[in-house]
């Protein structure tokens, strides 16, 4: 689009009056241009028309009507029926969801006790197979085992409450003695013997060896059988 | 049609036939005429005139009048021209093309003929088409500054200073539509 000059026109002028006499020489060459001579005829004809009305093109087309009519079920008919449903009373209580803790039956829990995981001592055929270090190794694996079945059996019921599982000792060093014993005795209790070092398996030999057998702690009295095989071995009712 | 003279449209409401027929008869070359001068072919120019009308039918009921009557027909053809541009820009997917090519000879070939009426035509072809349509409704269709505001939606001053400069711009384009012998004498650009 082009843009006009915005300053206004200039009212009067020599100007002007050329322009206004382009004007009229224009008018005077007329704004008319003849119709063609079937316009009028046309032109009633088209006024004849009936415009179109829905009212008129339902009552006269079957197939409009049948549209329409289904048009008017769908539209209508969701939110009908959503609110039929909302207001009519369910036949049925509405359902209650819980949840209930099902335990194992107790014969469930016996069959999943503990199997004793010993190995013994002489494989046939492999007598001379290892030396006399492995075997100490294993009789001491062995007694473990034995131990930790005992100990299970004797704090079936409440075994998770019994057995801590927080981090072992941190600074072992700085303990007591009888921090030390707790402590090997925890982890002997959780299968944890394996990583103490070397030096505090000392100081715990050094501290059962200072005791007398029958004043050790029952427990302790079972790591020393494991330990050096000696003693009585332990049975459920030393861990009650 | 001009004020003061009585509505054809008023006396059609009030049941004369006659006056519907005497409206068409008047308004039809008009209509035609800007719808041509547009750049409508004759085919469209006669349908969208033909459609005026039929617009004015159907609202005969609603009319109530309120300034000049032609003022009122020729807002109906700016409108329908505006949507019958709209239209052809959709199904021509935005080109606004022009319609087919009449048969006839154009402005141009006549203005090189050396008919007069056609060579200010050829230029107002020329113009842009808002400048065309403001000359043709202020000058061609000699419709007040009020109603071509109105029409074209703009301040009055502005069609004003815009005949103005339309003129001008017609003026320009001319004299190279003149035929070769108007050219030799003097011309300092007056044509009446």
């Amino acid at each position: 689009m082009e843009r006009f000059p915005e300053a206004p026109a200039p009212e009067a002028g020599p100007e002007w009056d050329e322009l206004r006499a382009l004007g009229e020489e224009l008018q005077q060459h007329g704004a008319a241009v003849p119709v063609s001579a079937d316009f009028a005829e046309s032109l009633r004809g088209r006024l004849e028309e009936r415009p179109w009305e829905l009212r008129t093109a339902l009552r006269e087309r079957p197939l409009l009507r049948a549209a329409a009519a289904l048009l008017v079920v769908s539209t209508i008919g969701a939110p009908v029926s959503a609110l039929v449903l909302m207001l009519r009373p369910s036949p049925e209580p509405d359902p209650v969801l819980s949840w209930e803790q099902v335990l194992p039956p107790p014969e469930v829990v016996e069959e999943h006790r503990p199997e004793l995981h010993v190995v013994p001592p002489q494989v046939p055929g492999f007598e001379q197979a290892f030396d006399a270090d492995w075997e100490a190794s294993l009789a001491q694996s062995n007694r473990t085992a034995v131990m930790q079945a005992q100990w299970y059996l004797a704090h079936a019921d409440a075994a998770e409450r019994t057995a801590s599982t927080a981090p072992a000792l941190l600074d072992w060093t700085q303990a007591t003695e009888a921090q030390l014993i707790a402590e090997f005795e925890r982890r002997a209790l959780l299968g944890l013997t394996k990583p103490l070092p070397a030096s505090l398996l000392e100081r715990i030999e050094a501290q059962l060896a200072l005791m007398p057998l029958a004043d050790q702690a029952p427990a302790l009295q079972a790591w020393h059988w494991i330990l050096h095989g000696e003693g009585p071995p332990p049975v459920p009712q030393l861990f009650r | 049609m001009e004020p003061g003279s009585e509505d054809l449209l008023v006396r059609f409401q009030a049941g004369d036939a006659a006056a519907f027929d005497q409206l068409v008869s008047e308004m039809a070359p008009r209509l035609k005429g800007y719808f041509l001068r547009q750049g409508a072919q004759n085919a469209t120019a006669e349908d969208l005139t033909q459609l005026v009308f039929v617009r004015v039918f159907q609202a005969r009921k609603r009319y109530q009048p309120s300034g000049r009557l032609d003022a009122y027909l020729l807002r109906i053809a700016h409108n329908l021209w505006i949507d019958s541009r709209r239209r052809k820009r959709f199904l021509t997917g935005g080109d606004d093309l022009p319609d087919a090519v009449d048969p006839a000879p154009g402005p141009e070939a006549d203005a090189v003929a050396g008919d007069r009426a056609a060579v200010l035509h050829a230029a107002l072809e020329r113009l842009p088409a808002d400048t065309r349509e403001l000359l043709e409704l202020a000058v061609l269709q000699r419709l007040p500054y009020q109603e071509v505001a109105e029409i074209l939606d703009i301040p009055v001053g502005t069609v004003k200073s815009r005949v103005y400069y339309s003129l001008r711009k017609l003026r320009e384009h001319l004299p190279a539509l003149e035929p070769e012998s108007d050219h030799d004498g003097p011309s300092d650009g007056t044509l009446s």
